[in-house]
């Protein structure tokens, strides 16, 4: 297993972590107001950590001196990167204007208005699926190919 | 010049077209005239010119019986797309957090602000997919036909 999978896998296994978390939250006894809930969902920008270290603090990777990263390796990531931001189009436009279509009809009278907060919540997911697509994807390519990825 | 970079300059200009227009519009509504805020952004309306560089692909027609794209092409487009996607996702987000960072947790905002949100990132994604395949090929090289 090279570093571009160690990193996706790492990837998804915050994603389910912090999902899990969040599932505990949700229907734990204490059973807090559902915004808490989702503004604990802030902890999703964990994400970012690994993404700005890079990792290596973590975990033992490649040697150095050795080619880490060759043509099919970036080819997989551009694809992976390319599928991430394709989910993302396809899915970004249903909170922007599902919740436009829904506020402004249930709306008593003049413009229909939102939270700050829930524009954050649209953000995060983003981030949440743009990370996990390219990390699956990248994941399931190497799975694909004919070698096992190892440099 | 190719097909690809005639199709991006199209898209390029008519999209700057748009914004700029709709730039000068919402500015003399909102500044000179003295138009309250929700009637002076109409002057975004504007932004629709900017949908003629969809035209592009029926003006510039494939040569027939030629090959018009090639592994270079492909490519470029394909990291032009990457480009245009990540400067648009990047401007969803700063566009999302704007309001919470701004105005603070408890505000309350215009729900009109989410479609425009999608309109901004759309047209960042078009626009920097044009421009980022006219700075691979070079803005006029004669050698890509």
């Amino acid at each position: 297993m090279n570093k571009i999978q160690k990193k996706a896998f790492m990837r998804v296994a915050v994603v389910v972590f912090l999902a899990v978390i969040s599932a505990v939250i949700l229907f734990s006894d204490r059973q807090p107001p559902l915004l808490d809930v989702l503004g604990g969902l802030g902890f999703m920008w964990l994400l970012f950590i690994p993404a700005l270290i890079d990792l290596p603090p973590f975990i033992p990777f490649c040697k150095k001196g050795k080619i880490i990263v060759d043509e099919r390796d970036a080819r997989i990531v551009q694809r992976a990167t390319a599928q991430a931001f394709g989910a993302f189009w396809y899915v970004f436009p249903i909170p922007c204007m599902g919740l436009y279509l829904f506020v402004n009809a249930y709306r008593t009278e003049g413009v229909g208005m939102i939270s700050s907060s829930v524009l954050t919540l649209i953000a995060g997911g983003g981030v949440i699926l743009v990370t996990l697509v390219q990390s699956v994807s990248i994941i399931a390519q190497y799975r694909k190919g004919d070698g096992d990825g190892d440099k | 010049m190719n097909r690809i970079q005639k199709m991006a300059w199209w898209m390029a200009i008519w999209i700057s077209a748009g914004t700029i227009l709709a730039a000068i519009a919402v500015a003399v509504l909102f500044f000179v005239i003295g138009m309250p805020w929700p009637i002076a952004r109409a002057g975004l309306g504007f932004l629709g010119i900017a949908g003629f560089g969809g035209l592009g692909s029926l003006i510039f027609k494939k040569d027939k019986g030629k090959v018009t794209c090639d592994e270079r092409d492909r490519l470029i487009n394909n990291r032009a797309a990457v480009a245009g996607f990540g400067s648009a996702y990047m401007v969803a987000g700063v566009l999302c957090m704007l309001p919470f960072f701004v105005l603070g947790p408890a505000a309350t905002i215009s729900v009109t602000w989410l479609p425009d949100i999608f309109m901004a990132a759309g047209l960042t994604a078009f626009f920097v997919h044009s421009v980022a395949i006219l700075a691979q090929y070079g803005w006029r090289a004669k050698d890509n036909e």
